[in-house]
């Protein structure tokens, strides 16, 4: 009999004033949760203390964003940037070693070059982004 | 009489369990709680280049845009380049888990995005992405 009176006392307290506390911040949360949503391409940068030790580097295909929004392919041809697919693709399929080089200009368009980028993962594929290196042209 | 019975409907009311109540705004305020990540933008929004290959980014936590006058924004203040990696780090001490994105205008100029790049990567981020609209 008396435990019983013990345990009814222990379900008396109030919880009003934490119910209160837990709302207001309950509505805090809420109306600061922001969801960020982002999309993008990850580009790959070059590493400097790369083992250059190999016998030999892989075949490259060096794809150059110019200044004025073409693509300059291995300095022989010049492409426009929405049509660097075919190239890479066949590049993929000549080479299945071999690893292509976006080098760009400095006064080039970052656009150009995401275009570009775009194009040349769209012709290699998910398991060959790490193939795609992006740079900046070296100093002449 | 009347008071009586008034009395006896009030300690009813009173006696309302509140208990699931509370088991269920408890339950919501940990997931804001823990989903909340107070992310700081950089204050502008620059036309993001069309790209198909795109991929979401998760947990991001540092945002840095790039306008077409090739100015550097992050939370809200234009920095220098030099000064990129040094923002970076302490916006990352805030949030040690999170990725960074690149917000860069497709109008600005490829050297200064790769630099920027490079500069957040330096900052010990290797999951950086540049923000791109879908085609």
């Amino acid at each position: 009999m008396r435990r019983r009176t013990r345990g009814e006392d222990a379900a008396d307290v109030n919880v009003t004033p934490l119910l209160d506390i837990v709302f207001i911040m309950l509505i805090f949360f809420i109306v600061t949760a922001t969801f960020v949503t982002e999309e993008g391409l990850s580009p790959n940068l070059p590493t400097p203390n790369e083992d250059e030790n190999d016998d030999r580097p892989p075949p490259s295909l060096l794809l150059t964003v110019q200044t004025d929004g073409f693509v300059l392919v291995d300095d022989v041809r010049i492409i426009d940037p929405a049509s660097t697919e075919p190239v890479v693709e066949e590049f993929m399929a000549k080479e299945p070693k071999g690893v292509v080089i976006i080098s760009a200009a400095p006064d080039s368009e970052t656009g150009v070059l995401v275009t570009t980028l775009d194009e040349a993962r769209q012709a290699a594929g998910p398991d060959r982004y790490a193939r795609i290196i992006v740079s900046k042209q070296a100093a002449q | 009489m009347a008071r009586r019975s008034l009395q006896a409907v009030q300690a009813e009311e009173e006696d309302v369990n509140v208990t699931p109540l509370l088991d269920i705004v408890f339950i919501m305020l940990i997931f804001f709680i823990v989903t909340s990540t107070f992310i700081k933008e950089p204050g502008i929004d620059p036309t993001r280049p069309e790209a198909q290959t795109q991929s979401p980014q998760k947990l991001i936590a540092v945002l840095v845009a790039i306008s077409d006058e090739n100015e550097i924004w992050i939370d809200g203040e234009q920095v220098e380049l030099s000064e990129v990696r040094f923002v970076v780090e302490e916006l990352r001490r805030e949030s040690p888990k999170g990725n960074a994105v690149l917000q860069a205008d497709e109008g600005a100029r490829s050297e200064l995005t790769l630099d920027v790049l490079q500069q957040i990567k330096d900052a010990g981020i290797t999951d950086v992405v540049v923000s791109t609209t879908e085609g």
